[in-house]
């Protein structure tokens, strides 16, 4: 029978980090506690399999996350455990350390990010723990290490522990005293920590700082803004426009040269549909790559953590937790994984509101819709409209949030018991697995449900279909000003990706996109409404999966229709009244 | 004397949690036991949350929660100051 190993530890001590290198995988890593969300598996060798599990501090479960690892941990599936401590805070490390060795499962522990303590002069004398643990403890460096054999071997060869239960009382209290007692008195005397640590860093006095912090939150979050639809992002978007368009001719000459006429049903399906739709979305491959990569610098570097911290007392208000801004800024780049990740809130009132609240995020595949359309009609200063795309969309969020604390949601009793991880240096194998995986996504979602999308929105076009669908819808736009058959067809057609709304309008207005079919007012509206509503059918699916209530769902969904038409009308009347 | 009384930069040791639902628990898994000292590292902007350093570990609190925890100021290091 196959062996299992399970990974188990604290939350962001490394545990997919070593994962991803016991089995090659490429799972989601960040410096922030709380990355993994659900138990996953892969193979070391082929052979033996290796089960990542959310971080826990100790076997008892208060949020939906650790509940997956306690559980697992309970039903003694594996065959032996990694416990995986950090080298850094070790007596906090073994308290779960201690209760796992009570579990009468084969453990061994693994202590992780030796270079990083002993850079701190702190030295662990892991022959003398492993003596007073009586199991197997090895040292670790899960980004450095090249050969794990060692460390599987142990485990599998470990035998049950045979380790005196620490005395337990009535009292939690108490119990959990004893617990610290017993490492502080036994373990403690081998691990030497220098009693002078400098524990704040010099890049926390300033991110940190109570004038500066939330001005440098503010200015990171615009440098992003700045490199991916300014400078860097302007040049790799003329790059890809001008090798799509190479692509683009050379296909037209050689459809020619197979005796093809523009009036052909294949011409136009391949020319209009494939090269001017799906074509259009591909050219924003490299500017949404740049913007995961800063997303994932953020995430890796240690940031993240300090964002929630800063932005705590902000976002109360809102019936959301400092937390929702990890969930949140994940938004920028898909909602799917973001909509996931809200699992790291333990109140489950704030989980599902910041949940609920991921689809107004500018995400990145509505990125193109909102570039391509105001430069189309704006020219150079296509930026305002996406800056205030982006700044409506977190308002819009912020105001929702705001309205259901005010009427659904009385009391708040959240709490903000969270980790400040050290900042770290992101490593390249991460940032390279981060940007593969997601073109591999992007490009197979372009090649499939926005093809397939653009083949049905085509074949809708070429019946006259698309005409009768369009005049029944366009009366409801009619009034946010984009009332014309073929806009509200595009608008709708975000439900299927929102990178269809770009495919479906190139393809329905020929190759160019022009300015013409919009005013700046009717621009922004239907930018609006792009933003927050429909959401894409893969964000709905995961928001249903995440709030579990299909009441509340088809009410969220009438939410976003209503809420959407009702912003955007808004933004359609202003902009007619200002500009 | 608690937690959220005690000033950025100052110690203090803890007596007890003040409370038995989970999040106390919790607060006791994560070390905060009898006699544990804490330091307080920084609070943010708006004056929550708290972040605090104990155990060889930073960790941050929201003030009502930090409030949960009864403390007495670090004696060693008042002597140690004097």
């Amino acid at each position: 029978m196959e062996k299992i190993i399970a990974l188990v530890g604290n939350p962001n001590c490394g545990k997919t980090t070593l994962f991803n290198r016991l089995t090659g995988s490429s799972a989601r890593v960040g410096n922030w506690p709380g990355v993994t969300i659900e138990k996953r598996s892969g193979y070391y060798r082929g052979i033996i399999s290796i089960v990542d599990l959310p971080g826990i501090y100790a076997l008892s479960s208060f949020s939906p996350e650790e509940k997956v690892a306690f559980d697992y941990i309970t039903a003694k599936k594996a065959d032996a455990v990694i416990n995986i401590v950090d080298a850094t805070c070790m007596e906090r490390s073994l308290y779960l350390t201690t209760q796992l060795l009570e579990m009468d499962i084969p453990v061994i522990v693994a202590v992780n990010f030796m270079d990083e303590a002993k850079r701190r002069g702190i030295k662990i004398d892991i022959s003398a723990l492993a003596e007073k643990l009586g199991i197997e403890v090895v040292p670790l460096s899960a980004v450095k290490d090249k050969n794990f054999d060692t460390l599987i071997n142990a485990a599998l060869k470990m035998n049950k522990p045979i380790f005196a239960p620490v005395r337990k009382y009535e009292s939690y209290q108490k119990s959990a005293l004893e617990r610290y007692n017993l490492i502080e008195q036994k373990f403690m005397p081998h691990i030497i920590v220098p009693p002078k640590i400098s524990v704040t860093s010099v890049f926390d006095k300033i991110a940190l700082n109570k004038f500066f912090a939330l001005p440098i939150f503010a200015v990171i979050m615009l440098f992003v803004f700045y490199i991916v639809f300014g400078s860097v992002g302007n040049i790799l978007k003329t790059a890809a426009r001008f090798l799509m368009s190479v692509l683009s001719n050379g296909a037209e000459n050689m459809l020619i040269k197979l005796g093809l006429k523009s009036t052909d049903f294949l011409y136009s399906l391949l020319l209009d549909g494939v090269f001017g739709g799906v074509g259009e979305v591909l050219c924003f491959l490299p500017q949404i790559l740049l913007l995961f990569l800063l997303l994932s610098l953020i995430e890796a570097s240690g940031y993240m953590a300090r964002a929630a911290f800063l932005t705590d007392g902000v976002l109360r208000r809102f019936s959301l937790t400092g937390k929702s801004v990890v969930p949140l800024l994940m938004g920028f780049g898909c909602s799917v994984p973001a909509i996931m990740s809200s699992r790291i809130i333990e109140n489950p009132s704030q989980r599902r509101m910041t949940a609920l609240l991921i689809p107004f995020m500018p995400c990145s595949a509505k990125l193109p819709v909102f570039v391509l359309l105001s430069s189309a009609v704006m020219g150079e200063k296509y930026w305002l409209a996406v800056a205030f795309m982006y700044l409506l969309g977190i308002a819009s969020a912020l105001f929702t949030g705001g309205t259901v604390k005010r009427t659904l949601l009385k009391g708040n009793n959240s709490t903000f018991l969270t980790e400040l991880p050290d900042y770290r240096l992101p490593t390249l194998r991460n940032i390279a697995a981060t940007l593969k995986e997601k073109s591999a996504h992007f490009v197979s979602k372009a090649g499939t449900v926005i093809l397939l999308g653009t083949f049905f929105v085509f074949v809708l076009r070429e019946t006259g279909l698309l005409n009768f669908i369009g005049g029944l819808l366009s009366p409801i736009f009619l009034p946010l000003g984009f009332g014309t058959a073929e806009l509200s067809v595009s608008a709708i057609s975000g439900f299927i990706a929102k990178e269809m709304v770009v495919s479906t309008l190139a393809m329905l207005s020929g190759d160019e996109i022009s300015g013409d079919i919009f005013t700046v007012a009717s621009m922004l509206s239907f930018l609006t409404y792009c933003l927050i509503s429909p959401p894409c059918m893969a964000s709905c699916a995961a928001l249903i999966g995440e709030i579990k209530s299909a009441k509340l769902s088809f009410g969220v969904l009438i939410y976003y229709l209503t809420f959407s038409w009702l912003v955007s009308f808004i933004v359609y009347r202003t902009a007619l009244i200002v500009i | 004397m608690r937690l959220n009384d005690v000033k950025p930069g100052e110690k203090c040791v803890i007596k007890s949690v003040k409370t038995h639902n989970t999040f106390g628990k919790r607060l006791c898994d994560l070390g905060f036991v009898e006699g544990t000292g804490v330091t307080v590292l920084a609070v943010a902007p708006l004056g929550d949350p708290i972040e605090f350093y104990l155990r060889g570990y930073r960790i941050t609190l929201r003030k009502n929660e930090a409030a949960l925890v009864e403390v007495v100021p670090d004696e060693r290091e008042r002597i140690w100051k004097r």
